[in-house]
């Protein structure tokens, strides 16, 4: 009866009960549900907004103890100077984000097979165990789940779950990604996994299901190779770092630092299959033929056809 | 209902300083917690079931934007809360420094647990020893240290106005 007269420990003992069924039953599942999703954009909007106001005041702090043009100035105009630094600051902030939008606008005109939808990283996940971060683009803007998502330099991650405007991302060096991946010099194909904790936290991956043959040389390109069907082919994963002479049960093992710097990740790019409606009704519409007249013979118009690398 | 608002505005204002600034931060990869600390800090104010609460509430939230199933980190920030309210009533002396070091501990044991649930999940973690001594070690000293101004700020605060409560902590 005392144990029932403790109420906090009762609650607790309730609510971890719930939540440990919860866990079971509720496994993340695509696309949200109505509350969640409502829920995940009043939170992640929250973020959003409270999280640039934070960017602006850590860079405001560290514009102030710059050593470079603080000891100088504050000795003559303390306040010019402070007003100049935060301008300077706003300058050099819309120079940086120029810079990375045009590298995005550059790689997607250069890279006309897909469509693409970009977005910005709103919020990380702040542990050691998963990496995982919410972008803020969702399910209204096009984005689905098991979407890829790229920077101009690489290889991000996909789209694990989406709501109204946001979407949550799994990243290539989360300890549950496997990509499936080739080497461009060697051709050999492998699996590229994300590993927890240490080597995760330099931004590196495994590669495994190598042949014991292979011979690769650090330096050596790896992209994916469309197997599996979840990543398209010919995106830069990374490059070999590390080739370990021990081979594990699976094969031949080897480190992988990816392309794109997780640490600085901002904009990304998730990619979606061009629509091929058009292409399609071009195959289906019936194309006239001509009645063959005696001496003549029937030439059935070309119609377009897809090419391997045009097919999604 | 007005101290319940405060609470929960600064839980999440917390919370989204962890989860962009402090993420962002590349301090060695160390990551202090300081969700962790205000939760305790809410928890030695107000008793282990307003911790407990607190950290549901953040949990949720972190929840519905990193975690791989539902009630994950609810359920790890909820018993951190209570833990720390239990030792707070079970009269653990309440100074800046003792908070620091209970918060500190309550950090290593949360990341015990985490580990282990990950693991259960089966997801792959490497060396046990290089992410204690590399990573959580070093993340709950830094906790520890930051959990201190965090303690005597909102210890003020829960002290003030409306955020006071008649009853003696541990009995609500």
């Amino acid at each position: 009866m005392r144990f029932f007269n403790n109420r906090p420990l009762v609650i607790t003992i309730l609510l971890s009960v719930l939540l440990v069924v919860l866990m079971i039953v509720t496994p993340g599942s695509g696309r949200l549900t109505g509350p969640e999703s409502v829920a995940g954009t009043a939170v992640s909007g929250t973020q959003s907004f409270l999280g640039s106001l934070v960017d602006g005041v850590g860079h405001f702090f560290s514009s102030i103890f710059s050593p470079n043009e603080t000891e100088e100035e504050n000795q003559q105009l303390k306040e010019q100077i402070a007003s100049l630094q935060q301008e300077v600051q706003t300058a050099d902030e819309l120079k940086t984000e120029n810079e990375r939008l045009k590298s995005l606008l550059n790689y997607v005109q250069n890279h006309t097979e897909y469509e693409y939808i970009t977005a910005r990283v709103i919020t990380k996940d702040p542990g050691y165990y998963f990496d995982v971060f919410v972008i803020n683009a969702g399910y209204n803007d096009g984005v689905s789940k098991d979407d890829t998502v790229i920077t101009p330099d690489g290889l991000v991650g996909r789209v694990t779950e989406t709501g109204g405007s946001w979407s949550k991302v799994i990243s290539i060096i989360d300890s549950r990604s496997s990509v499936s991946g080739t080497v461009e010099r060697t051709r050999d194909n492998g699996v590229v996994n994300g590993i927890a904790q240490s080597k995760a936290q330099e931004g590196l991956c495994e590669m495994e299901f190598l042949p014991l043959e292979a011979e690769l040389q650090p330096g050596d390109q790896v992209i994916t190779n469309g197997l599996g069907g979840v990543f398209p082919r010919g995106f830069v994963i990374g490059q070999v770092v590390e080739v370990s002479a021990e081979t594990g049960s699976t094969g031949k093992v080897v480190t992988i630092k990816p392309a794109v710097d997780f640490l600085h990740l901002e904009e990304v790019l998730i990619v979606k299959a061009k629509d091929v409606t058009a292409t399609t009704t071009a195959q289906t519409t019936p194309t006239p033929v001509a009645t063959p007249t005696p001496g003549t013979t029937a030439t059935p118009s070309p119609s377009a056809t897809p090419t391997p690398e045009n097919q999604p | 209902m007005k101290r319940r608002i405060v609470m929960f505005v600064i839980l999440v204002v917390v919370m989204t300083v962890d989860c962009t600034l402090v993420a962002n931060l590349n301090l060695l990869d160390w990551r202090p917690s300081l969700s962790l600390a205000v939760i305790l800090s809410f928890a030695a104010s107000y008793g282990a079931l307003s911790g407990s609460l607190c950290g549901l509430c953040v949990g949720v939230m972190m929840d519905l934007l990193f975690a791989p199933i539902r009630g994950f980190y609810a359920l790890i920030f909820m018993l951190s809360g209570y833990a720390g309210g239990v030792v707070f009533e079970h009269g653990i002396s309440e100074t800046p420094l003792m908070f620091g070091t209970l918060t500190c501990v309550v950090y290593i044991v949360r990341e015990l647990v985490t580990m282990l649930l990950t693991v259960l999940l089966g997801v792959r973690i490497g060396s046990f020893f290089t992410l204690m001594i590399r990573y959580v070690l070093p993340s709950a000293i830094l906790t520890g240290l930051c959990a201190i101004p965090i303690y005597i700020v909102l210890r003020a605060v829960c002290e003030t106005g409306f955020m006071r409560i008649r009853r003696r902590v541990g009995l609500d």
